[in-house]
């Protein structure tokens, strides 16, 4: 791995395995389901938190954690740039978020095939296509932003995990009202995430710039 | 050339000046000690001068050429460390950083203190993660090599090892305490900050010779206590 990427993948290390840990309880959740016909769709409607525990524990900690620990100053002495330490480090992040995502997805796809019900309800739509990807981008950025921001942990976790629950229960109501169909309703909320994560990733590097 | 030279250098914040108007130069090969009380702007002018922060005024020069974050090695205050790491993951971090890294120069000076590669670093001393700081800071192989504060907290022994390393540091060093005695021995030139101002600046050959003062200490002492006094 290349220098400013194997940087950024040391300090993620840990976030990694806790997403994958939290991948492995999906993965007994769908076993789980398979045995119990009872619990059907239940392990699709627990698929949304993903988003949650991307925000909480990938994207929040990412800077502010940096900044409680005093280790800003070490990675920004060094001679890469502010602008391409946080793109490798949110290069990472990004890959392990969709990582996670694709593989709760082909899991809970292949697991359960018929599980999910009606396309057009919330289990079903919000674990299939493009969505979680983009949705998962967006958590991702709005921890990093947030915690880039307001600089505390203990401030931007719980803030982010807050907004990503409302931008999804915000996404249903909007949804309700549409009437579009599931093609054109995936690709749009998709393009509004990503163009909501961008905007964000704009704002932690503007946060980052200039601060000590 | 000199190693470093400020010109008007200020930084505000908000409506404070913690940095006004700051001319310094220092040569190459110079040791220099930067003192002043608590608040006088020490910290600012080391942010300034590594890159941290970004003047409000004038700018900053190192050997000749507006800086850079490669030609200048910091160590901040406290010496933050990713404390959860090896040693071994914290100079792979360096090597990765820094492209023209030197393994061997940040292995000697690590080995020659019994700090294994293995270790983690919040298992070790205050002294030793001040050398793993220091170390990383030789690794990078700049030319002017800041610290913050290094002797803060340490015993007497690690303060002896730390500063007997600084004055084998092959670069030109600037180092900041607000104890003069501490880094007396070690250095040749002075910087003296009081209020956000530059006091002294020179050798401490020439800021004596002309001075009643005999001592450094007394002419810091009486630059101190008369803020009108002007060299």
């Amino acid at each position: 791995m290349s220098g400013p990427l194997w940087v950024a993948w040391r300090g993620q290390r840990a976030q990694a395995a806790a997403i994958a840990g939290l991948l492995l309880l999906y993965g007994a959740a769908a076993t789980i389901e398979r045995l119990e016909p009872d619990l059907s769709g239940r392990t699709f409607q627990l698929a949304g938190l993903l988003a949650g525990a991307i925000c909480l524990i990938w994207g929040a900690p990412l800077i502010a954690r940096e900044f409680e620990a005093g280790t800003h100053q070490l990675a920004w002495t060094q001679s890469l740039s502010r602008g391409r330490w946080l793109a490798a480090v949110l290069a990472v992040a990004a890959a392990g978020a969709l990582t996670a995502t694709a593989v709760l997805t082909l899991m809970l796809t292949w697991a359960l095939p018929d599980a999910g019900g009606d396309p057009m309800a919330w289990p079903y739509y919000e674990s299939h296509g493009p969505l979680p990807f983009g949705r998962s981008l967006f958590a991702l950025a709005l921890g990093v932003a947030l915690g880039a921001v307001t600089r505390h942990t203990r401030v931007a976790m719980p803030l982010s995990v807050l907004l990503t629950g409302t931008s999804q229960l915000a996404g249903r109501a909007l949804r309700d009202g549409s009437g579009l169909p599931f093609w054109t309703m995936q690709w749009t909320e998709t393009a509004v995430y990503l163009a909501l994560a961008l905007s964000l990733t704009g704002v932690a590097y503007l946060a980052i710039r200039h601060r000590v | 050339m000199s190693a470093l030279r400020t010109s008007e250098l200020g930084k505000r914040y908000r409506q404070r000046w913690a940095l006004r108007d700051a001319g310094i130069v220092v040569p190459a090969g110079a040791r220099v000690a930067l003192v002043g009380p608590n608040g006088a702007g020490k910290s600012t002018l080391l942010n300034l001068v590594s890159g941290l922060l970004k003047p409000t005024t004038g700018r900053v020069e190192v050997f000749g050429r507006p800086l850079e974050p490669a030609v200048v090695a910091f160590v901040a205050q406290d010496k933050p460390l990713y404390r959860r790491w090896s040693v071994a993951d914290l100079l792979r971090f360096g090597a990765a950083a820094n492209p023209a890294w030197d393994r061997a120069a940040a292995w000697a000076l690590l080995s020659g203190h019994d700090i294994g590669q293995h270790e983690r670093v919040d298992r070790l001393s205050g002294g030793q993660r001040t050398l793993v700081a220091i170390a990383l800071a030789v690794g990078k192989r700049a030319g002017l090599v800041v610290l913050d504060e290094p002797l803060a907290e340490l015993d007497p022994l690690a303060r002896l090892q730390v500063m007997s390393v600084v004055r084998d540091l092959e670069a030109t060093v600037l180092l900041s305490s607000h104890i003069l005695a501490d880094l007396a021995e070690v250095c040749d030139h002075l910087i003296l900050l009081g209020a956000g101002r530059v006091r002294l600046c020179g050798s401490f050959a020439d800021l004596l010779s002309g001075h009643p003062a005999a001592e450094l200490e007394d002419l810091v002492l009486h630059y101190l206590r008369n803020p009108e006094a002007v060299r």
